[in-house]
């Protein structure tokens, strides 16, 4: 599929089949935006931090050196002190100009009352400004004013329900870059050489879509954190922890339960990126609230209500996805059938084992297939044609399907079947299934369950002869089972 | 203390009491209500400046006052406030509270 025709399914993210390059593409944006981000904060810090002292004679002035400029005429002592009240304050925008216009009109009041006393302006206007004291602490007050609880409660919630406004804002825009950037890639690669645009296996496109993910987990925590404490009135340092307390679980389970993908040990770690970047993105230099969204002002109770029925919603949706995410059978062996197969009748070498078909038989190499559905994992559907001569398995008894774990041969396994071989330590079936012999085709399937350690499976139909021994009745055909499930059935399966 | 004036302890939680107190017969902003506090007490409250907007907010934000911009008699607009009809319960509560502990404090120390 190329990748301008398949630009939509990657709105749904991670758990569908990314296109490579635009997974590739989308995991690059988002890491240079985070790298910037990171490098910038490191940056801004380098140039904000005070020079290293030395010693200099007393008498060193700096080339161009200007006396210090004397104290700010008073007109400029009024905006000086209403700038760094409106920049203490934190509150919304238009909040901040009521609270500024409110305590320089008291300034002008206080100012006119002392001048009329006999005060000068100059004097009076610094008066006004000493009794209303240090503008750090009044700017903290004033807010402090406006921390009420039910603040505190429209806080979270209109966090709450801003995350996922964040999470599909962010895979939107990003969407949008990646469909650009994807067309102009195809124009690239048509124009300059014939090599396929694939460039990741499917795994590692997996694991970049997850890297996108955690992005957005930094991201949107952080505008959580940000608009509730705009909300709330509250320093997003003081609401950080909280939020990755909360959060970070929530995530986790979403993420454990929720991601249906092709599992492995490095795309489970990438899977455990994204709640911990959810509290990297609640903690990390988040020091300035989110102060300008619309519908912050009010007593935020159609804030509460929506905030509301979006955690039920997430519980709701919580509940549906745990018992779907549950999808492992873990027993994989069947131990009800007696133990007479070919395995059993001595150890290797393989040879003795597995004794070619008796001459004058014919039968045809299997036709496997496996399905990988959650409802159903790990099931290894078989056909075995025969010669079409319904006698032919007449002298046959206790037709078996084995699954033994396999190992890819020279031929390697392509498309899920091909070649293969079984394991050359192993020493019997993982299980079998006794099959029909009524029809020249023997159909069955087998369950082998989802297992971390076995991806590759070789298949072959056994059968007892009139002389009572076990045959190989097929050549074998090898099966790949990718463990496709949540993070949570990989975690839990056995193997 | 010898000018009358009270101890700023003393006077520590008083600034609702006393904004509701001036609010109630009706509606000013934030100089004048400074102003009136220190004229009906003759001066032995004086609340500083710098605690009475936070006082004013708070009271607004917990729905005791409420806000409005407009012209003020003087020409300019300001921010007037008035009090609510739960600033009224309010005022009546710490009114109640004001009088068991001036009450009691009188009894103390006589």
């Amino acid at each position: 599929m190329d990748p301008v025709s398949s630009w939509l399914w990657d709105l749904g993210g991670p758990g569908l089949d990314l296109p490579p390059l635009v997974a590739l593409v989308y995991c690059m944006l988002f890491g240079a935006a985070m790298g910037t981000f990171l490098l910038y904060g490191r940056l801004r810090r380098r140039l904000e931090a005070p020079p290293p002292a030395r010693p200099l004679p007393p008498d060193w002035r700096p080339p161009g050196y200007e006396p210090p400029a004397p104290e700010p005429a008073p007109p400029a002592l009024l905006t000086d002190y209403l700038d760094r009240l409106r920049s203490n304050l934190n509150l919304p925008d238009g909040m901040e100009s009521d609270v500024a216009a409110e305590i320089k009109d008291h300034i002008d009041d206080s100012r006119t009352a002392l001048e009329a006393e006999g005060m000068e302006p100059d004097a009076a206007i610094r008066e006004a400004l000493a009794r209303l004291g240090s503008v750090t602490d009044l700017a903290e007050h004033i807010r402090r004013a406006h921390q009420t609880t039910r603040r505190m409660l429209a806080g979270a919630a209109g966090g709450v329900f801003l995350m996922p406004g964040a999470y599909v804002a962010s895979y939107v825009v990003g969407s949008l870059i990646l469909f650009a950037a994807s067309v102009v890639a195809q124009q690239v690669f048509a124009a300059t050489s014939s090599t396929s645009y694939q460039l990741l296996t499917f795994e590692l496109t997996h694991l970049a879509g997850m890297g996108a993910l955690s992005v957005v987990s930094f991201y949107t925590a952080r505008t959580g954190v940000r608009v509730s404490a705009a909300i709330s009135r509250r320093p997003p340092t003081a609401l950080g922890g909280y939020w990755a307390l909360m959060g970070t679980p929530f995530v986790a389970v979403a993420v454990l339960f929720g991601i249906h993908t092709r599992q492995s040990w490095p795309m489970f770690g990438a899977e455990l990126i994204v709640p911990i970047a959810f509290a990297a993105g609640s903690l990390y230099r988040v020091s300035r609230p989110e102060l300008r969204m619309p519908f912050m002002e009010g007593q935020g109770r159609s804030l509460i209500a929506a905030a509301g029925a979006t955690v039920v919603l997430g519980l709701v949706m919580g509940l549906v996805l745990l018992p779907l995410g549950a999808s492992v059978r873990a027993d994989s062996i069947n131990s009800d059938l007696p133990v007479e197969n070919i395995d059993r009748a001595g150890p290797p070498p393989a040879a003795a084992l597995m004794p070619p078909s008796p001459p004058g038989l014919q039968v045809l190499d299997p036709v496997c297939y496996v399905d990988y559905y959650a409802s159903d994992p790990g099931v290894i559907y078989c056909s075995f044609f025969g010669t079409g001569d319904r006698s032919f398995f007449i002298q046959w008894t206790d037709l078996r399907l084995e699954v033994w774990r396999g190992v890819m041969d020279d031929t390697g396994l392509h498309g899920g079947i091909e070649g293969g071989s079984h394991a050359p330590s192993m020493v019997g079936p993982a299980t079998e299934e006794v099959t029909d012999a009524d029809n020249p085709n023997v159909v069955g399937t087998i369950d082998v369950g989802m297992r971390r350690d076995g991806p590759i499976w070789w298949v072959v139909l056994t059968g007892k002869a009139p002389d009572g021994t076990r045959y190989r009745l097929s050549d074998g055909r090898g099966v790949k089972i990718d463990f496709v499930g949540t993070g949570w059935d990989w975690l839990t399966a056995p193997g | 203390m010898g000018s009358g004036k009270i101890r700023g302890q003393l006077l520590k939680g008083t600034t609702p009491l006393l904004v509701l107190t001036i609010l109630r017969n009706g509606e000013l902003y934030g100089y004048e209500i400074a102003q009136r506090i220190r004229e009906r007490s003759g001066g032995a409250f004086a609340p500083s400046e710098g605690s009475l907007y936070p006082a004013l907010h708070s009271l607004e934000a917990g729905g005791a006052l409420q806000a409005t911009w407009r012209d003020s008699d003087k020409g300019p607009r300001r921010r007037y406030y008035k009090i609510t009809p739960k600033g009224g319960a309010l005022l009546a509560e710490h009114e109640q509270e004001w009088t068991s502990f001036a009450t009691a404090m009188a009894r103390s120390v006589a």
